[in-house]
């Protein structure tokens, strides 16, 4: 990760912190502040609730009253012998009076007359008789089975002097859906009703919350979701939950308010994260252009050019920097060059070793055979011309035998650049192979197995056939001289890639890891007749052909040269 | 003493020239009776109508109270051993509202078009019948309002023989009816009869619902009412499991019902024909006996489609009552079911017990659900047709009026020909 990126990230990852750290203690108070709010609203609507109650249980006594004191309950009060021409009198008043439930029930508490359910006439109500001073008694709430289904009420009982008993009057109005719609609910406040004979609701929050109200028999507030939800259970005379009141304060504003500020912050966030970026790249410009400077004078040095410089800016410790990348590069160059000039004696004094060598060999002949030919001008004519003819022979032996030595030097210092065609080295490897084939057998010799483990699908490449098979023999050489005993010449190849490969194995006596490295130094060799040239030549080739050649070797084993070559004969 | 014996002998008088004048009718006058619901029709042969087809038309023969025949248009009658052929001797001189004669011929041609399986004809001024089998019932046959012997004109449906006859008449107008001065038993006291569903002054006569409280009514009228005339039952559905109706009968609670719902106006009954009728009605109890119910509901509720509906007739808010009742009880028995005005599985029926003759009457009943007519004597008839398990009795209920004080030898249920009204 460049440093740019990191100075980017950082800056915007501390702004994002930033503005996210800000949303989240915004959120959070405007949260509470809501909490709070629908706490007081709840606890508000449910005073409003029970005063509602209250007062509607006041409005049914009145109307019960009112019914109590008519000329018909009168009547009925008179006359408790004979209750059944009163059986159609409740609908008629609880119509006048516009209650939803009315019962006139007889001392005996059976039904005289029902507004709701006529046809219960008779039917015994025994639940009236339980409770004493009905006409101090708040309103309360009632389940009651009807002909269409079951209802919930809240009721008021009044009751009237009839003879040594009573007559009851028992009504109410029904709490359903529209009584729920005429109590006064906030904005934002949701009223729902739930009565026992009905299923729970299918969300499983909702009927969690109901149920515990039920039976718990209190008030009860959840979060269900993103509404706040108190459920107060409805009880009857007997504390029994008939039904359960749920207030429910909308979360939508909470919600609207928070996405508004996550939007907020979101924005806040994008445009600090752009300043941040546009900031970011002012201070990597500022303080990134040195570093890049240096890096490109790096890599300007890793790239062969020693003598690379980088810029000066400033005295900080990037100036610094470069005024220490600067003073070593002036180093390496100045040892570079001491290097090389140490390299360049010391390659003179090797060539010129090698060269004394090779042509000492052949001129202490010449000299031993013109002394000898200085003596043996005191011999006979016939004697003497024997001899000069084996001198002869043997002078004119070893001038070629210079000219020889004189040919191969001058022909490695002026290695022809290769003339490319498309070639199959496999085709060149057989047939670099088969002129060494009476060598490896050659009588009286330990012989040399070949063995080619070409690819059948090794494509061609673009290569100078001469040279590759110059660097074939050459390779072959040194492996036959490397096996004196015999043993297995391996030839491979095969495809990698966008390169061909081709290995050059034998068992032979290897070499050590110094000798692998010298292995291709001009004139270096660790035979005794040898020029040092042989993989010189080998590894100019590979080189000119844009290749690469490496060697492995292990004493006693043998040694492996690997040349990996482009396919399409491209220098790289 | 002379005085006093004058002035008794005045004020015996005067008692005695008083009293019958209290007692004795008036003629004159017309009768509005406020009927109900306006007659869409008036064929003889519906009991709602035949109170007042019957002052229009007559029937060869009449059942008095007690379902036995009497002569009305035909004086006397005869029939062979078989009871295959019979012969009517017709009442003379009696003419129809238009002033033509009341002929054998006449009879016959309106009595064979009437009645199936048996030739009419006229044999001078008598009147033969014959019958491929024996028809020993052929009196009370006969003594049915459909077998009434009438004309009909374009502007007058009913041309009869009876008291009184009728005004031009289209379908649902007020019925009004003039005395029929030539009338074979004489004139009647009235001069009219006016029926109609509302009047504007006070009626002397109201068709009044069962359940009709008299604190509603006006002070000037009285309630009567008539012998139990009309049967409510349930009639449940063909191949309904027996013990259906037996837990329905055993829970519905029809004491409640005629107590209240009727104003204790008719009798709790699981008989088909009222007691006054039968004499056996109490041999089929009616009591309640709610365990038994729940026992033979427990059996049967898998097996019946629940809820049981109970249907019963759009505007009758008497029947409405009562089903509504019905289906408390049924609850109370641990089966469910629904009163509606709509088609329900089963039906809350009002049957009228058209005959003073009880195989009459029951064969009228079991016409009311299809039934075939019952064979056999009353009561195994009877018996018969309540355990085939498709009708379960309530009960009878009577007719019911109001009647203006001024109204005179009026009997509630009976012929309104002999009513007369004080001046």
């Amino acid at each position: 990760m460049s440093f740019r990126t990191k100075v980017i990230l950082s800056i915007t990852t501390t702004v994002a912190i930033s503005v996210w750290a800000v949303a989240w203690v915004v959120s959070a108070t405007i949260s509470k502040s809501f909490e709070e709010r629908d706490r007081q609203r709840t606890g508000a609507l449910i005073a409003q609730f029970r005063h509602e109650l209250a007062r509607r249980g006041g409005e049914v006594g009145r109307r019960l009253d009112a019914i109590a004191k008519s000329q018909i309950l009168s009547r009925i009060a008179a006359e408790p012998s004979d209750p059944s021409q009163f059986v159609n009198e409740a609908q008629t008043l609880a119509q006048e009076q516009s209650l939803d439930f009315l019962e006139i029930i007889s001392a005996d508490t059976r039904i005289v007359s029902s507004a709701e359910w006529p046809a219960r006439f008779g039917y015994k109500q025994e639940w009236v008789a339980g409770v004493s001073g009905w006409n101090e008694q708040p309103a309360f709430f009632r389940r009651l089975d009807l002909a269409e289904g079951p209802a919930l009420g809240l009721f008021v009982v009044r009751t009237v002097p009839s003879g040594d008993g009573v007559v009851y009057i028992a009504g109410g109005q029904r709490i359903d859906k529209g009584f729920l719609e005429s109590m006064p609910a906030g904005e934002g406040m949701h009223l729902s009703l739930y009565r026992v004979f009905e299923p729970l609701p299918e969300r499983g929050d909702l009927a969690q919350l109901i149920s515990e109200a039920r039976v718990q028999r209190r008030e009860i507030t959840h979060v269900l979701r993103e509404d706040t939800a108190t459920a107060i259970p409805l009880t009857g005379r007997d504390h029994s939950a008939l039904g359960v009141l749920l207030i429910a304060n909308s979360g939508a504003d909470l919600k609207n308010l928070n996405a508004y500020v996550k939007r907020t912050a979101l924005l806040v966030g994008l445009g600090g994260i752009l300043a941040g970026i546009l900031l970011s790249f002012w201070a990597a410009a500022r303080v990134t252009r040195p570093v890049r400077q240096l890096a490109a004078s790096v890599r300007e040095v890793s790239g062969g050019k020693w003598d690379a410089r980088a810029p000066v800016s400033s005295n900080d410790e990037i100036g610094q920097l470069a005024r220490d990348f600067n003073r070593m590069t002036e180093q390496l160059v100045d040892t570079r060059n001491r290097m090389m000039q140490a390299e360049r004696v010391a390659a003179w004094r090797e060539l010129a070793r090698r060269l004394a060598h090779e042509l000492k060999n052949p001129l202490f002949p010449l000299q031993i055979t013109i002394e000898n030919l200085q003596r043996s001008r005191q011999l006979p004519p016939a004697e003497f011309e024997e001899i000069f003819e084996e001198s002869a022979t043997t002078l004119l032996g070893e001038l070629d035998n210079l000219k020889r030595i004189v040919g191969r030097f001058s022909d490695f210092a002026r290695m022809p650049p290769p003339q490319p065609e498309r070639v199959q080295i496999n085709d060149l490897a057989r047939r670099a192979l088969s002129l060494f084939d009476a060598q490896f057998r050659m009588p009286g010799r330990p012989e040399i197995v070949p063995d080619l483990q070409l690819a059948a699908d090794l494509p061609e490449v673009s290569a100078d056939p001469e040279q590759i098979q110059r660097l074939l023999r050459n390779l072959i050489l040194n492996a036959q001289d490397a096996m004196p005993q015999g043993g297995a010449l391996t030839i491979r190849t095969k495809t990698l890639s966008s390169r061909i490969v081709l290995e050059i194995c034998d068992t032979g006596e290897g070499l050590t890891p110094e000798e692998c490295q010298r292995l291709f130094t001009p004139y270096y060799t660790t035979r005794q007749h040898g020029t040092g040239l042989g993989l010189a030549i080998v590894q100019s080739v590979v080189s000119d052909h844009g290749g690469t050649i490496g060697v492995t070797s292990v004493v006693g084993k043998g040694s492996a040269f690997r040349i990996e070559l482009p396919r399409d004969g491209s220098h790289e | 003493m002379r005085s006093i014996a004058l002035r008794s002998l005045a004020a015996i008088s005067l008692a005695v020239a008083l009293l019958p004048g209290a007692t004795r009718p008036h003629y004159g006058g017309t009768l509005r009776v406020q009927i109900a619901d306006a007659l869409p029709t008036l064929e003889p042969g519906e009991p709602a109508r035949d109170r007042i087809t019957s002052l229009v038309v007559e029937t060869l023969v009449e059942l008095d109270g007690r379902g036995a025949p009497q002569a009305k248009l035909a004086t006397s009658w005869q029939h062979d051993a078989s009871a295959r052929r019979w012969s009517f001797t017709l009442r003379p001189r009696v003419v129809f509202h238009d002033g033509s004669p009341f002929t054998a011929a006449a009879a016959a041609t309106v009595l064979s078009a009437a009645m199936k399986n048996i030739t009419v004809e006229a044999s001078g001024a008598a009147l033969m019948f014959d019958s491929p089998v024996g028809r020993p019932g052929l009196l009370e046959e006969l003594a049915n309002p459909r077998y009434a012997i009438y004309k009909r004109t374009a502007e007058i449906p009913l041309v009869g023989t009876g008291p009184f006859r009728l005004n031009p008449w289209l379908p649902g107008a007020p019925v009004m009816l003039a005395a029929f001065e030539e009338h074979w038993a004489g004139r009647p006291y009235l001069d009219a009869m006016h029926f109609d569903t509302r009047h504007s002054a006070v009626p002397d006569l109201i068709e009044l619902p069962v359940n009709t409280n008299p604190r509603t009514l006006s002070e000037k009228l009285r309630i009567e009412t008539s012998p139990p005339v009309e049967l409510f039952a349930v009639i449940l559905p063909a191949g309904s499991p027996p013990q259906l109706s037996e837990a329905l009968s055993l829970a519905i609670d029809r004491a409640a019902i005629v107590n209240v719902l009727f104003q204790r106006r008719g009798e709790p009954t699981a008989a088909l024909l009222p007691q006054w009728l039968s004499g056996y009605a109490f041999l089929f109890p009616a009591e309640m006996d709610l365990n038994h119910a729940r026992t033979l509901a427990a059996e049967i509720r898998v097996t019946i489609p629940q809820p049981l509906t109970l249907s019963y007739p759009a505007g009758d808010s008497v029947a409405r009552g009562v089903a509504d009742r019905i289906a408390v009880n049924v609850r109370d028995a641990g089966l469910v079911a629904q009163s509606t005005t709509g088609p329900g599985q089963a039906r809350l029926v009002r049957v009228p017990i058209a005959s003073s003759n009880p195989a009459q009457a029951l064969a009228g009943i079991a016409a009311g659900w299809g039934e075939a007519e019952p064979a056999g004597e009353p009561y195994e008839a009877e018996r018969g047709l309540i355990e085939n398990g498709r009708i379960v009795p309530i009960a009878h209920v009577p007719r019911v009026y109001g009647v203006h004080a001024r109204v005179r030898d009026y009997v509630p249920g009976g012929r309104l020909e002999n009513v007369w009204v004080a001046p």
